[in-house]
């Protein structure tokens, strides 16, 4: 008797465990959020794909619900779509959410693949995607921080006038790494200083994700502070020439910077002993 | 009175012993030839050191002549060959010795013996006594041999002469320079950028003589041959290709004739063995002293053959004069060139100009580009063997141009540096690479021309700009184009009249 009372109590925690205690744990964790997230990001575009407008439009924000653009989202030829991205935004009652989707194009290029980001927010307890307060695409961030301020840089510059002052240096731009071996995983740095008067934020780096891994350490910098930003680069798809540009973003100051990497990459065997001299062997990682 | 007597005495001693001495001395007359030596030679010959008689009759003595700074290469030893009063060691140093002299040498009464010391090489001449030279009458060193590697081109090597005892002999000089330093050989390079799918221009080696007498032929010149002083081999270039990629061979002349400008007759001639990445050429004359008349050039072109197959990589190539080795005569140490490029194995390419692309720099437009690698004809065309081609794999880099805000009149604002990204590390012959352009790193918002570098050959674009121009809807604005096909400028160069803008498309 007293060892079946010992057998209840047992499963009774292991039951509380595996349901409602559990899960309210879980339920604070950042992890367990960006699934509700995801959850409800594929509820909404799995009801906007299947026709189901209504079921969408529980899934908008109560406020936006009515507005014009909730109004637009129905009329849409896309055929598939994939959730890239989730980033909880500071104090956690909003998120960014970045998708690409897969629509019908005309004719020739067929399915013309769109990344677009969503602002997703917390309200009761449940994710609502709202329509009236959009993230900053990608697109837009280019637009504004690299291509619009670097005109603005140079035409200031050509009227003698004093341009917008550049808020980080970095050291140099182009990084050379001379001869690689083809196979080898390249240390690639570029170091930085702030010259902001607050803390800045490497907030996004934008490279090729199939042969590049950002490493970068430190993504905060105080007035005054140095940094870097470290990357991995992997020559093993490559031959010959390599020449590609990356760009880092800076936050609050809304900076947009280009740097490039170049080199060459050969097989080990085919570089001359005269050019093996410019084989940095401190880069390989 | 007793000391005066002793005074007397000893001064009739002291003039009866001299007035024989001062007899026996020879006063010599120095003159030497300042030879020409060839840089970094191991064992060149210095020139020759003469003694000419003035005056006297010998006694037993020794001369030593040092050769400051130098070593002597061939130090004579062994069993010397005797005719007439010229004594010839078997490493090539002689002894000339005439009239008066002659006899003693030939009896090896007055002969030559040689060491290298702290100083230098030493040759020591061993004079007989009584021997009673005519004026006129000299004895002579030639065919020494030094090694000079260690000099700088306008280094000289200088000669002191002694004498043991010293009042056995009076020179006019006792200093005197028997070499000067000259260049050995100097390479220029004509290099070359070969491309795997086209035939190969050949590049070229230009080599001189450093000076007119720095290339010898010892062994079979048809005439006036240089005394040879102990050289059993030839001078010789040796070219070394460093770095040569798999698939690029090189096919050497056989025989090369020395540039119009210096003809001399003599020519460089192709020694067995020569391989691909490494040949030897050695020197030829009809006449030595007509080509020791001239500074002679070489130019060598190879014949390169490149397979498709073939890696990419720069090759170098470095030019000595040889034989490098210091045994034999004669002998060179260091190199004479640097590496120099010499053949630049590079990938063939397609370049696709994309006039106009957008790419979300207006909020819904933009452009799906598509690259073809149509490399793979083999069903089409019947067979590589008909077609001609062969299936190539390569990356394809796309150079963004961005345009700028236009001014008021439409002139150009200011322009954005060109944004360079890797849309595929490697695309198949056969496959198309088709992208949407604002997905690429670096051309969100990006509007402009794009030039695609397609790591092969056959490549072929379609670019298809797409817009949402209604409110709500996903694309309703289309309209595609062919990519223009730019000749490779590296091949054809842009500016000539058939260049790179006659695209014929």
């Amino acid at each position: 008797m007293k060892n079946k009372r010992e057998y209840g109590l047992v499963i009774g925690v292991l039951i509380l465990l595996f349901s409602g205690m559990f899960q309210l744990e879980m339920a604070g964790t950042p992890g367990s959020e960006i699934e509700k997230i995801k959850s409800r990001v594929s509820e909404y575009f799995t009801a906007l794909h299947n026709g189901e407008v209504e079921i969408a439009r529980e899934l908008i924000h109560p406020q936006s619900r009515k507005s014009k653009r909730a109004g637009q989202l129905g009329d849409s030829s896309i055929i598939a779509f994939n959730i890239l991205r989730v980033d909880i935004e500071e104090g956690g009652n909003s998120a960014i959410v970045e998708i690409s989707r897969e629509a019908l194009g005309p004719a020739v290029v067929g399915r013309i693949t769109v990344k677009e980001k969503y602002r997703w927010k917390l309200v009761s307890g449940e994710w609502f995607f709202d329509p009236n307060d959009t993230p900053m695409s990608d697109s837009l961030i280019f637009r504004d921080y690299y291509h619009k301020k670097n005109a603005d840089r140079a035409t200031a510059k050509k009227n003698g006038e004093t341009p917008i002052p550049l808020e980080v240096e970095f050291d140099k731009k182009l990084f050379d790494f001379g001869i690689a071996i083809k196979g080898t995983s390249l240390k690639v740095k570029f170091p930085f200083d702030n010259l902001a008067k607050e803390k800045i934020k490497v907030e996004k780096i934008f490279f090729p994700e199939w042969f590049i891994k950002d490493v970068t350490k430190d993504r905060n910098l105080k007035p005054g502070e140095s940094g870097e930003i470290l990357l991995n680069v992997d020559t093993s798809k490559f031959l010959g020439d390599v020449r590609q540009d990356i760009f880092v973003q800076f936050e609050p100051i809304k900076e947009l910077i280009k740097l490039t990497i170049e080199g060459e990459v050969y097989r080990e065997e085919d570089i001359p002993d005269s050019r093996k001299k410019l084989v940095r062997k401190e880069l390989v990682k | 009175m007793r000391a005066k007597a002793k005074f007397l005495i000893c001064a009739l001693l002291t003039l009866g012993l001299l007035v024989p001495v001062a007899n026996a001395q020879i006063v010599h007359t120095v003159t030497q030839g300042n030879e020409e030596v060839v840089q970094y030679g191991l064992n060149e010959v210095l020139g020759e050191v003469r003694l000419t008689t003035v005056s006297g009759t010998t006694i037993a003595s020794t001369i030593s002549i040092t050769y400051s700074g130098a070593d002597i290469a061939n130090l004579p030893t062994g069993y010397p060959v005797i005719a007439a009063g010229v004594i010839t060691y078997p490493n090539g140093i002689t002894l000339t010795c005439t009239g008066g002299y002659a006899t003693s040498c030939n009896n090896q009464a007055t002969k030559i013996t040689g060491s290298n010391t702290a100083a230098g090489g030493q040759i020591i001449i061993t004079i007989a006594g009584s021997l009673s030279p005519a004026a006129n009458d000299l004895l002579s060193i030639n065919g020494v041999r030094a090694d000079v590697s260690a000099k700088a081109v306008a280094a000289t090597v200088g000669a002191t002469i002694q004498s043991t005892p010293s009042n056995a002999n009076l020179f006019n000089i006792v200093s005197v320079t028997v070499a000067t330093v000259n260049g050995t050989m100097t390479a220029t390079t004509t290099a070359v950028t070969t491309k795997n799918c086209v035939a190969a221009t050949n590049p070229s080696i230009k080599v001189s003589e450093g000076f007119a007498g720095s290339f010898v032929e010892h062994t079979s010149p048809t005439a006036n041959a240089r005394s040879r002083y102990g050289a059993t081999l030839d001078t010789t270039v040796v070219l070394a290709v460093t770095g040569l990629p798999t698939g690029v061979t090189l096919s050497w002349p056989t025989t090369i004739v020395a540039s119009g400008a210096t003809a001399s007759g003599a020519t460089l001639v192709l020694a067995a063995g020569s391989t691909s990445a490494a040949a030897t050429y050695g020197f030829n004359t009809t006449d030595q002293s007509g080509s020791d008349a001239v500074q002679e050039s070489f130019t060598i072109t190879p014949v390169v053959t490149v397979t498709l197959g073939s890696a990419f990589a720069q090759s170098t190539i470095t030019a000595d004069v040889g034989p490098a080795v210091a045994t034999t005569f004669p002998g060179y140490g260091a190199p004479v060139t640097t590496a120099a490029n010499f053949i630049n194995n590079t990938k063939c390419v397609t370049y696709m100009l994309f006039p106009f692309v957008t790419c979300q720099k207006t909020t819904g437009f933009t452009t799906g580009i598509a690259i073809a690698n149509t490399s793979k004809d083999d069903a089409a065309f019947g067979g590589l063997v008909t077609s001609g081609g062969e299936a190539q794999s390569g990356a394809i880099t796309w150079y963004g141009y961005p345009s700028s805000t236009k001014t008021a009149d439409g002139s150009s604002g200011t322009l954005g540096t060109v944004i360079t990204t890797i849309t595929s590390a490697s695309l198949a012959a056969g496959d198309v690479s088709s992208v949407t352009c604002d997905a690429q790193t670096g051309f969100s918002a990006f509007e402009g021309y794009v030039i695609a570098k397609a790591d092969f050959q056959f490549g072929h674009g379609f670019a298809f700009v797409l817009g949402k121009y209604n409110t709500g809807s996903t694309f309703d604005v289309a309209h595609g184009y062919l990519a223009l096909v730019v000749l490779d400028p590296s091949v054809t160069a842009r500016t000539t009249s058939t260049g790179g803008e006659s695209l014929g498309q």
